[in-house]
């Protein structure tokens, strides 16, 4: 599935979307398993906050991120190459692989 | 008077300060720290900013700037209450927590940057129900103002470069916030947290910070 990575309105953070490879499009109605998610991404080193309607996400080889119920990523670092490095690690450990 | 001034990082609260230190008032800052629904960069830009109001009115009513640890109360708003009302009731949770730190040390009245209609929380109605949380005054120096008016201000006493410094959003807001709460819904969304305890927690953990 591949990413589409874009700098956030206040170009303090990178947007990350997983779209679909045929259409490029978002799939806005995905609902992730944040109880499920929250398990396996402890169990792969990942230190996780369940806020509820989101997931925050830490870990020593990525930034600090936001994951939202339909796959979107909010992270944080002005660095282009970490964002797109950290969305790809963190949809690797969701199971939604480029 | 003794004022207490949130400030946010953004462009409006260090103007209202400022226009309150202005007239000759007592004010300390008080800023919500939002992490981990914001970034370090918010803090570093509310430090910076009160130096830059505390340069324009010396050392003898420099102001103290206290923060405030609100991302923790943010996750139980999100939890337990209805999704829209996020923003409305984090507000209120501020008002809460301010007016509990002013009856504790002694602030006249809070200070807000607000004026009417700049983002979603800022409808008359959202206001409305916002304030309902607090127990000492809040004065809006800004209320009447649009943004051109605001903006020059803060050029002229040199806080908008600071203010504009990029720094995330926060992470937590709902995708449709409400923008037109009613004290009867938020006073009913409320009863299912426990506010006495969210309250307490947050002043409890209130500190002083350099700058």
């Amino acid at each position: 599935m591949p990413i589409m990575i874009r700098q956030c309105k206040t170009k303090a953070g990178y947007e990350a979307l997983p779209v679909d490879k045929d259409t490029g499009k978002w799939d806005q109605e995905r609902r992730l398993d944040f109880k499920a998610i929250a398990r396996s991404l402890g169990t792969e080193g990942y230190e996780v906050l369940d806020a509820g309607p989101l997931l925050v996400v830490k870990r020593s080889d990525i930034s600090e991120s936001t994951i939202y119920p339909t796959g979107r990523l909010m992270i944080k670092t002005d660095d282009e190459a970490k964002a797109k490095a950290t969305a790809e690690r963190i949809y690797k450990s969701l199971g939604l692989e480029p | 008077m003794r004022l207490l001034g949130l400030i946010s990082g953004g462009i409006d609260s260090p103007v209202a300060a400022h226009l309150m230190l202005a007239k000759g008032h007592q004010l300390d800052l008080l800023h919500y720290d939002n992490r981990p629904f914001t970034d370090d960069k918010q803090l570093e830009k509310v430090k910076a900013l009160a130096a830059l109001i505390a340069h324009l009115v010396g050392n003898a009513r420099r102001p103290h700037l206290l923060v405030s640890p609100h991302g923790k109360v943010q996750v139980q708003i999100a939890r337990g209450a209805q999704r829209r009302l996020g923003c409305v009731l984090c507000r209120r949770m501020m008002f809460h927590v301010a007016s509990a730190l002013a009856e504790r040390d002694g602030y006249d009245a809070l200070v807000t940057g607000e004026s009417l209609g700049q983002v979603a929380s800022q409808t008359l109605m959202n206001i409305r129900a916002e304030e309902a949380a607090a127990k000492v005054p809040v004065l809006r120096p800004l209320i009447g103002f649009d943004k051109v008016e605001i903006i020059d201000i803060a050029r002229r006493i040199g806080t908008f470069d600071r203010s504009i410094v990029p720094s995330l959003c926060c992470t937590i807001v709902p995708e449709r916030p409400a923008t037109r709460a009613k004290v009867s819904d938020v006073l009913k969304a409320e009863e299912g947290l426990d506010m006495v305890t969210l309250v307490k927690m947050e002043l409890d953990g209130i500190k002083e910070v350099e700058f």
